[in-house]
């Protein structure tokens, strides 16, 4: 196209137009890099939104049904009190649900029907609506909306009360295989029934950590250790053979790939002893006596190490270990070398992992955890430990789940569905949220739920015993950090516990799961004109994520600071674009005598028009299109980014609570079609100044003027 | 001039009037009438400052009359047609050439077929080494135009004008920036254009190449008198 082919001439940098090439090279590098800020800038914001969204969605649904006042009033859910086919206590809506009779009232047996009550709600058929069933009903009506699923929900409150017990780190010269301490921790908390089939869930939780896979098998190790228990729970032992199996399931779940010693640090056996070695090591002494070695892993490590125990108001000395055929001589500062008693234990202690391999024939009869033994070959100082050890006294410190589908070998999933174990040893297996892990929480601890229940003279105490199956990240939802998903059952439990005015409107209801959020608001509207068809919309509320109480405001703040930040990009893009109109009048003037034999030859003013016109476009996109690649450059790096920009600053940049372990980096298409756009109609606007300035351009007066 | 073929008229141009307001009231033209039929050429000669520029401007849609009507080629020049006649009907030749000085000689030559969007292929290609090479210029195709001489540009811009086989080429002064034995050749060239439907209308002051057209006219005075 000849309009093209000449505007893209003009664009070439000549040296006789300096300063058009000059301008028009800063306006691309300007649009480029506002270019870059804001598609980076809106990529992270709405990867954040994202996994906000998500977080918030796995924990709730997108789409709730609750209850009104209306529903609690009505005569279908109070007639389940006074009817004997419902042993007289109220239904929760599952219940609700699962029950055949819409209406279990038997006027001959069953005492009078109070008169404030209201009517009951008939249908056409003279029978009573069955507010649940239709409820449900509206809900599988609605098509064209993949991965529908309605499922009620409850919530209560509780108080959870954990126990953490840990190995404690070497204070003592004599202590060999650790102690524990043991500590305890109590909150108040909202129970939640955990989804089974969400499809999110599996994002929100976190992944395990050698830590819990250590204090796992911990807790294995003292369930039948009646030394290690609480007194309430000693009657609880294990026994061998459900020790063999849970550990068996284990490992079919993770493979173990590297292994560390516990803090306390692991005796070396004497038949592993390397025939020759020198080591630098530590003397722990008592009354002027060796009585234990430390061995680090590097030599580099024994004053660190001796500074840590003398920090602990241990004696130490430092020292070189020669092992010599079976002979063990340390030798002091003062030079002088000392054949070692062989009943003085070398303690190997590591700060990093050393890779290991589990020997499955161990597996089959171990009857405690630290019988399990693992194949080593431990680099220590230059010579090599190796042969098959046992597990006492070690940690794991890098592991692999073998099944990649699974997120934790506690939470198994079956059809796809995720189900929370129970156990009659721990109980109740709860997913707590990331706030609990912050607080020292592993996998692994047992605790209890506390609630009350009110009898006739007392309110009784109960508990349910329950243990850590997993962690979530329940994003930023204010009462997340106190959110605790537990199975239906336990939730049903200590809901029916509490008086009837308790049970507040969004305790109970139905949550509506689908696989593409963007639905929620169709969904919505197509609840309620079902509900309002079947004459029950009194009874239901229908709420999108964006109107929960506890998200509405931080859904509001996003939506509100993102057309915020549009308006922002806008102006930016407006002032980097401006650019362009400047180079263009310069080439304007540049090119009138251009112009004007284009004109003589039979150019229109329309073509001129054009080839400025596309000018213009060609920067905005030219600056775009580069722009966008050092964007998606950058996504593709920028946690590495983030790490150097942290470096920089000295401390976390974004702080993982808020941003999660790292930043989103997907690319938004949103953005950067909004950008595409915006910058290229921008720029085009850019160029209609000039353009109208070139076509206003006489070829007579052009063509004289540089005639004669 | 041949009495026995009606000859047809190729432009016509009644009442032109032109006058400049700024800086200053300047009556250029007064009731210009002029007729070029096909095969003829006609010369403006008049002294410097007199509007023959001006004159050939308006004649060749560059500029607009105040007053009067102009038609080439049986069609009357209005603003939303005179791109048009420019591009198909017109060529011109400027006394300082007007090359685009970014294009190659060839590029130069081709630009009106360009913006007339022809196809830029071979056979367009051939057709600008012919015009080239009619004006001699054949080795020159892909030189830079900055590189030729005064008479080499101007035989470009010559090739230029012929480009898209037009009706009419109005010359301004083609030979005032060259040397003698240079302006005897673009003479030639000019006069050879003229064939029986084609006309040349070249403004000049040089007596000697007026002499060699079929019709002279003098600007005396903001009127044109034929002589």
């Amino acid at each position: 196209m000849f309009e093209f082919s000449v505007a893209c001439k003009y664009l070439i940098p000549r040296r006789r137009q300096l300063s058009v090439s000059i301008i028009s090279l800063v306006s691309i590098l300007v649009i480029s890099l506002v270019v870059w800020l804001i598609v980076v800038f809106f990529s992270v914001t709405d990867g954040l939104e994202k996994n906000w969204v998500q977080k918030l969605t796995a924990l709730t649904a997108p789409v709730r049904i609750t209850p009104t006042p209306a529903y609690y009033n009505s005569y279908y859910y109070q007639i389940d009190s006074i009817s004997e086919s419902s042993d007289y206590s109220l239904k929760t809506i599952q219940e609700k649900n699962e029950s055949e009779l819409s209406d279990p009232y038997e006027s001959e047996y069953d005492q009078e029907v109070p008169d404030f009550w209201p009517l009951p709600d008939l249908n056409a058929e003279g029978q009573l609506k069955d507010l649940v069933q239709l409820a449900y009903t509206s809900v599988n009506e609605i098509k064209n909306v993949k991965g529908l699923k309605a499922q009620s929900f409850e919530l209560t409150a509780s108080h959870i009360h954990l126990h953490l017990q840990r190995k404690a780190p070497l204070t003592h010269p004599t202590n060999f295989y650790g102690t524990s301490t043991q500590s305890s921790l109590s909150y108040p908390a909202y129970i939640g029934n955990f989804v089974n089939d969400n499809p999110s869930l599996k994002q929100t939780l976190l992944p395990l950590r050698a830590e819990d896979l250590n204090n796992y098998l911990n807790t294995l190790e003292w369930a039948n250790d009646p030394q290690h228990q609480e007194q309430e729970q000693s009657k609880k032992l294990l026994k061998p053979h459900t020790i063999q199996e849970r550990l068996s399931d284990f490992f079919q779940a993770v493979k173990i790939t590297q292994l560390k010693t516990a803090s306390f640090g692991w005796t070396i056996p004497q038949h592993l002893l390397p025939l020759k070695a020198t080591w630098k090591a530590c003397a722990l002494l008592k009354d002027q006596k060796i009585i234990r070695i430390i061995v680090p892993l590097e030599g580099k490590d024994n004053p660190k190490l001796a500074n840590y125990f003398e920090n602990q108001n241990l004696s130490v000395a430092l020292g070189l270990l020669t092992i010599n055929e079976g002979q063990i001589f340390w030798t002091d500062p003062s030079h002088s070398s000392d054949l070692l008693s062989a009943n003085i234990p070398l303690t190997l202690l590591t700060t990093s992992g050393f890779s290991a391999e589990l020997d499955k024939e161990s597996l089959t009869s171990a009857k405690r955890v630290e019988e399990i033994a693992f194949q080593v070959n431990i680099p220590v100082q230059g010579s090599f430990i190796q042969g098959l050890i046992p597990y006492r006294g070690l940690e794991i410190a890098n592991f692999q789940l073998l099944d990649d589908q699974n997120v934790s070998p506690w939470i198994h999933q079956s059809e796809g569905n995720y189900i929370l174990p129970h156990n009659n040893y721990q109980g109740e297996g709860i997913l707590l949220p990331k706030s609990f892990r912050e607080a020292g929480v592993l996998i692994g601890d047992m605790g209890t739920l506390v609630y009350y229940s009110p009898t006739a003279s007392i309110l009784q105490e109960q508990f349910i015993p329950v243990y850590t199956a997993g962690f979530y990240d329940p994003g930023i939802i204010p009462i997340g950090g106190k959110f605790i998903l537990a199975n239906q059952n336990v939730v049903s439990l200590i809901r029916s516990s509490y008086q009837q005015e308790d049970k507040t409107a969004s305790s109970n209801g139905i949550n509506i799961q689908f696989d593409n959020l963007d639905q929620a608001n169709l969904v919505k509207t197509h609840l309620i004109e079902a509900f309002k068809n079947k004459g029950i919309n009194r009874y239901w509320d229908v709420q999108t994520y964006r109107e929960y109480d506890f998200t509405k405001e931080i859904m509001q703040e996003l939506q509100s600071q993102k057309y915020l930040f549009m308006l922002i990009a806008i102006v930016i893009i407006l002032v980097a674009c401006s650019n362009i109109i400047s180079m263009l009048i310069i080439l304007v003037n540049d090119k009138k005598h251009e112009i004007g034999i284009l004109r003589a030859m039979g150019a229109t003013s329309k073509s001129i028009c054009l080839i400025f016109g596309f000018a213009g476009a060609a920067i905005g996109i030219f600056g775009s299109v580069l722009g966008i690649t050092l964007a998606i450059f950058t996504l593709a790096h920028i946690n590495t980014l983030v790490r150097l920009l942290s470096l920089m600053q000295g401390h976390e940049m974004f702080s993982s609570n808020l941003y999660g372990h790292a930043l989103p980096s997907e690319l938004s298409y949103e953005a950067l079609l909004f950008v595409l756009f915006s910058t290229i109609l921008i720029s085009l606007l850019a160029g209609i100044v000039p353009a109208v300035k070139a076509c206003l351009v006489r070829p007579s007066t052009t063509l004289r003027s540089s005639g004669g | 001039m041949d009495a026995k073929q009606p000859q047809r008229i190729l432009l016509k141009a009644e009442n032109i009037y032109k006058s400049y307001h700024h800086p200053l009231y300047v009556e250029l033209l007064q009731n210009i009438n002029l007729e070029v039929f096909d095969g003829e050429s006609a010369a403006i000669v008049g002294r410097s400052g007199e509007g023959k520029s001006t004159l050939l401007q308006i004649l060749g849609t560059l500029e607009d009359a105040c007053k009067g009507s102009l038609t080439i080629a049986n069609h009357p020049v209005s603003n939303a047609n005179k791109s048009l006649i420019r591009n198909q009907l017109i060529g011109f030749v400027f006394q300082s050439f007007h090359l685009l000085e970014d294009y190659s000689a060839l590029e130069n030559v081709l630009m009106p077929a360009k913006i007339a969007r022809q196809k830029f292929d071979k056979s367009l290609q051939e057709h600008g080494l012919n015009l080239l090479e009619q004006v001699g210029l054949a080795d020159r195709a892909h030189f830079s135009t900055k590189l030729l001489s005064g008479g080499e540009k101007q035989r470009v811009a010559l090739a230029r004008a012929l480009c898209n086989n037009p009706r009419i080429i109005f010359a301004d002064e083609p030979s005032g920036n060259l040397d003698s034995h240079t302006a005897e050749i673009i003479h030639q060239l000019l006069l050879n254009f003229v064939q029986k439907d084609k006309a040349l209308i070249l403004v000049t002051h040089d007596w000697d190449l007026a002499k060699l057209c079929t019709k002279r006219y003098e600007l005396k005075k903001q009127t044109l008198i034929s002589c």
